[in-house]
């Protein structure tokens, strides 16, 4: 009877578990990997206790946490991608260089041969491992971004393991080649390279096979011992807190791997065992699993009568034909089978994964106004239809007066008409609005004069006034800043008849308007760089505007509603979504449709075990009005409570082509919010989503985001940790807004336990 | 009479040092060999074991370096001749080896054994390739239906009749054969002795033939060169050798097996 070849069915099962693992980890869990909770609340007979991490195992965390509060259990199913990639590179490393050299070594150069044994007996007399913890601890090393840290710890590794790899394959290739029959085949005339190529290789192919299964396992165990050691990839350089704004080290890493999980827990081995212990038990099992496929390997193809090289000969000379007739018609169908159940796993694994977090707009859809703008009926009627939402959904309101915050905008109005026109030498010019320039201040007026280049003076200087009388003055707004142009503006309405000022836009500056203040006299006007260029290469050609407005009514409302978190323990901590409601195109109306539609599913999300807040920002479509710097103002909610605050009111249009993206203003010292921009940026680049950095400039250790003071108010006003997600279009118009919502679900939803 | 091939003082000696504080020692495998093999003629090399006579045949095939002399196939000189160049003549003189059963990459089908002579050496085009596998086989007396088998899944015999097939694949004038017969069954041994003998007559062959059993050699041989300590002591005429040995080797060789059979 045939045995059973036991280590292979059980280290194929393991493999084959540690493969789906590692392509489909969010199928073994729902956390996050990267949430880092260190203090939790647990209400028990009515008293509250406070618990500092790392927590048992138990409902929360199905094998515990580890001391910054993360999920065992998930980080090393995450973990698995990188340890186990890792130990399959080294061993890849390892054979390109010791099949090549071995072979050379074997048909006997002397240069290949001392190599190997040269490299052998150096790293036999130092272990390996002292020289991959010594060279990986060196500071160069160790400050390395993720990516090239792998690179030099693969590299490094390989390096010190090769030798012994090497010496036994040219032992086996010396073993093969001392046969009779390779002296048959240099009788018969043939090439070196031939033979070894079709004699040698063939018979060392199964050898090697099984080699490397076990070299993998051998990896992974040093991988395991370095990390004993606090040597680990993905070491991640954090900036110090403490003001030096150094890079230091840890011993922790925020990327999941397993050996990283030993270093940063290794102390705990006593008070929380299972922090240790688990991810040990992941290496023992992996390490068992390629011990035990090897081992099974060689008791099929190192048979006596195995065909296994004949086999390898024919992959390497491309002969698939022979192999398929050599085949027999039942192992044929048993293959065939084998692969179709494999494949049909995958694809089924696949399918079901992705229908977890979808979002798509619905054909029939709200009926929404084509546009709608602060203070106006259309905005009212917005109001109606968002509360109605909420309503619905079960989300409460925050405030005594409703969803509905008001605020004064004060006097604004909205623009009916504008037109900017120079008169050239080949004629008048008429310049675009919203792309050339727009109004900041205007009323009901029509103006025509000359130029006047304030760009090289220094505005601050003049005391007299008089010179820019019935001109338009040209100010780079580069050179100022907002406070400085407003007060210039002031002094200049107070002193003399001035036409207007004209603003010349900073570098990425949205030149865009829709609402204005009120001015009866003078029109400010903000340009673009183009058309600066133009004036000042024209200075005598006279510029002509014209414009007419409608008041607006002077109240703006942000529309805040919470959906409670379910835990009891952490339901009051909260994760603040802000989303804009007002529009200008017909396009808007999609992504309000998509904000609501987002909402919806947030709210019918299971397990939302934080709070949800969410706010609907009136004013958005213009800077001074922004519904931000009013919430701030008046926060609805406890800011300690808040988690981290993801700035949706970016999100313009329907179809983009890449996202402004900062998790910068939530640094690594507000980890929960940390973790959450690290995993939204992490599924982004996933999805193969462009990504653009924000500008932004530091303020001690901290990020200020210098295109708008609207998105910078949560976190510094309220020290409200925020991720800023905007999309931007180049014209192609590749992506949509549907994609950025499935990946917020996942991450919310994820990072929400 | 063309000589085919011509063995001129020949040597292959060996530096043996037991331990480093011993002294240098020269073992002598072949010593000042000296001899001839013309067309169609059998060369039998007779000796005890360890005589040398496989050190001469793997020299003459240049599967090891000699020391020093020289040797000539068709009278050019191939003592001195570069692998790469030597693989070119090595289609003119083949070998046939004593183990069977180890010669034959075990992973190679006999199809495959026989196509790769006459694809190294192009001897037939690509499409004739089956039909002279065909005819091989036949040559060699093998049936078709051995022609997919594994080496380890035919006899002793039929191995060294697919050895022998690979020689004549590439059309060699001359074969060396080591001790053919000797790891055989007395009843095969006959029948691979009687092939060898009809595809020297067939292809006009010329053997180098080795072996230490005198009535083998007697059975195939034209002229005999008998071997001892790495040198030839006595060389001539088959009959006359086995008639009127001279020198007191041969006469002792002779005599051992006279004794065999008289007993």
């Amino acid at each position: 009877m045939k045995k059973t070849n036991i280590p292979l069915i059980l280290g194929g099962i393991i493999l084959l578990l540690i493969l789906f693992i590692m392509i489909f980890p969010d199928m073994f869990t729902d956390n996050s990997p990267y949430t880092i909770q260190i203090v939790r609340f647990i209400h028990e007979d009515s008293k509250l206790f406070v618990e500092r991490s790392p927590f048992n195992p138990g409902s929360d965390f199905v094998l515990g946490s580890d001391d910054l509060g993360r999920d065992i259990l998930s980080y090393i199913i995450y973990g698995t991608r990188l340890t186990i990639t890792l130990g399959l590179l080294i061993a890849i490393g390892q054979f390109l260089i010791a099949i090549p050299l071995a072979l050379l070594g074997g048909f006997g150069n002397r240069l290949a041969k001392s190599v190997i044994q040269q490299f052998n007996i150096i790293f036999s007399a130092i272990p390996a491992l002292l020289i991959s913890i010594i060279l990986l601890k060196l500071d160069f090393i160790a400050d390395l971004d993720k990516q090239s840290s792998i690179i030099a710890f693969v590299l490094i590794l390989t390096a010190v393991s090769w030798p012994k790899l090497g010496s036994l394959i040219m032992e086996r290739v010396e073993a093969i080649i001392a046969q009779p029959f390779i002296k048959g085949e240099v009788a018969i005339g043939k090439r070196r390279t031939k033979i070894a190529l079709e004699n040698v290789v063939p018979h060392l192919a199964p050898e090697l096979i099984i080699l490397f299964f076990m070299e993998i396992a051998r990896n992974l165990s040093m991988i395991m011992q370095l990390g004993i050691f606090a040597v680990f990839v993905g070491n991640l350089g954090i900036v110090d807190d403490k003001g030096s704004g150094f890079y230091i080290n840890t011993d922790i890493s925020f990327e999941p791997e397993w050996a990283s999980m030993l270093s940063t827990s290794r102390t705990l081995i006593s008070t929380a065992p299972w922090a240790v212990i688990f991810p040990a038990l992941a290496f023992f099992i992996s390490v068992l699993g390629f011990n035990l496929f090897g081992e099974g390997l060689r008791n099929i193809i190192q048979k006596p009568d195995s065909r296994m090289p004949l086999v390898f000969r024919k992959l390497i000379s491309l002969d698939f034909s022979y192999l398929w007739r050599m085949i027999g018609k039942k192992e044929k169908i048993k293959y065939s089978v084998g692969t179709v159940t494999l494949i049909g796993l995958f694809l089924i694994f696949s399918i079901v994964n992705k229908e977890e977090y979808t979002i798509s707009l619905a054909a029939d859809s709200i009926d929404l106004p084509n546009r709608v703008i602060i203070g106006t009926e259309e905005a009212d009627e917005t109001i109606q239809q968002i509360t109605d939402k909420m309503v619905q959904l079960g989300i409460e309101p925050l405030e005594e007066e409703g969803y509905a915050l008001s605020y004064d905008i004060g006097p604004s109005y909205m623009l009916k008409d504008q037109d900017f026109s120079i008169s050239l030498e080949d004629g008048p010019m008429d310049l675009i609005p919203n792309q050339d320039f727009a109004f900041v201040t205007s009323g009901d007026i029509n103006n025509t004069g000359m130029i006047h280049d304030a760009t090289e003076i220094d505005m601050f200087s003049i005391d007299d006034y008089s010179k820019f009388k019935d001109k338009f003055i040209l100010i780079d707004k580069d050179y100022y800043n907002d406070q400085s142009i407003d007060y210039f503006i002031k002094e200049i309405n107070k002193n003399e008849r001035v036409k207007g000022v004209l603003l010349i836009a900073r570098k990425s500056e949205r030149i865009n308007s829709i609402i204005i203040d009120e001015s009866e006299m003078m029109s400010v006007i903000m340009v673009s760089r183009e058309v600066s260029d133009l004036l000042k290469t024209n200075m005598d050609s006279t510029i002509s505007i014209s414009s007419s407005v409608m008041p607006l009514e002077s109240t703006g409302y942000n529309l805040v509603g919470i959906q409670k978190g379910t835990d009891e323990n952490i339901g009051d901590e909260a994760i603040v979504i802000g989303m804009n409601y007002n529009y200008t195109e017909d396009g808007g109306n999609d992504v309000l449709e998509f904000n609501l539609e987002l909402m919806e599913q947030l709210c019918q999300q299971q397990g939302n075990k934080r709070s949800i807040i969410f706010m609907f920002l009136d004013g958005t479509i213009d800077e001074k009005r922004h519904g931000v710097h009013y919430i701030t103002q008046d926060f609805p909610y406890s800011p300690n409570k808040v988690e981290g605050y993801i700035d949706l009111s970016g999100l313009v249009e329907r179809n983009f082509d890449y996202i402004q993206f900062s998790a910068a203003q939530a640094p690594i010292t507000r980890p929960f919010a940390w973790s959450l921009g690290h995993h939204i940026e992490q599924e982004f680049t996933k999805n193969n989503l462009e990504i653009r950095e924000i500008q932004t400039r530091h303020i001690g250790n901290e990020y200020y985001f210098t295109d708008s003071q609207a998105d910078n108010a949560m976190f510094w006003e309220k020290g409200i940790p925020t991720i800023i997600i905007n999309t931007l279009e180049s014209g192609e118009e590749t992506r949509s807004i549907e994609e950025v919502g499935s990946i917020l679900l996942e991450v919310i939803n994820k990072n929400n336990y | 009479m063309n000589s085919i091939l011509k063995v001129d003082n020949l040597s292959k000696h060996y530096i043996s040092k037991k331990s480093i504080f011993s002294k240098k020692q020269v073992v002598d495998a072949a010593k000042n060999i000296t001899f001839e093999v013309g067309e169609n003629q059998t060369l039998g090399l007779i000796g005890e074991s360890g005589s040398g006579k496989s050190t001469i045949a793997n020299l003459v095939l240049r599967l090891i370096e000699p020391s020093n002399g020289r040797i000539e196939i068709f009278g050019k000189d191939i003592t001195n001749l570069k692998e790469d160049e030597m693989r070119k003549h090595r289609k003119d003189i083949q070998i046939i080896f004593q183990y069977t059963n180890s010669v034959l990459d075990p992973q190679m089908t006999v199809d495959e054994l026989l196509k790769e002579p006459l694809k190294i050496h192009n001897i037939v085009k690509e499409s004739e390739l089956d039909e002279e596998v065909e005819r091989l086989l036949q040559m060699v007396n093998l049936s078709s239906s051995e022609r997919w088998k594994f080496p380890g899944q035919l006899s002793g015999g039929q191995n060294q009749r697919i050895i022998i097939g690979r020689a004549i694949a590439t059309r060699a004038k001359l074969i060396v054969c080591d001790e053919p017969v000797s790891a055989l069954d007395a009843s095969v041994q006959g029948q691979v002795l009687n092939l060898l003998i009809k595809l020297k007559e067939e292809l006009n062959l010329s053997y180098l033939f080795i072996s230490h059993d005198l009535k083998v050699i007697r059975h195939m041989c034209d002229r005999i060169a008998v071997m001892k300590n790495g040198e030839i002591v006595e060389m001539g005429d088959a009959d006359a050798i086995l008639n009127n040995p001279q020198h007191e080797y041969t006469k002792k060789l002779i005599e051992s097996i006279l004794d065999i059979n008289t007993n």
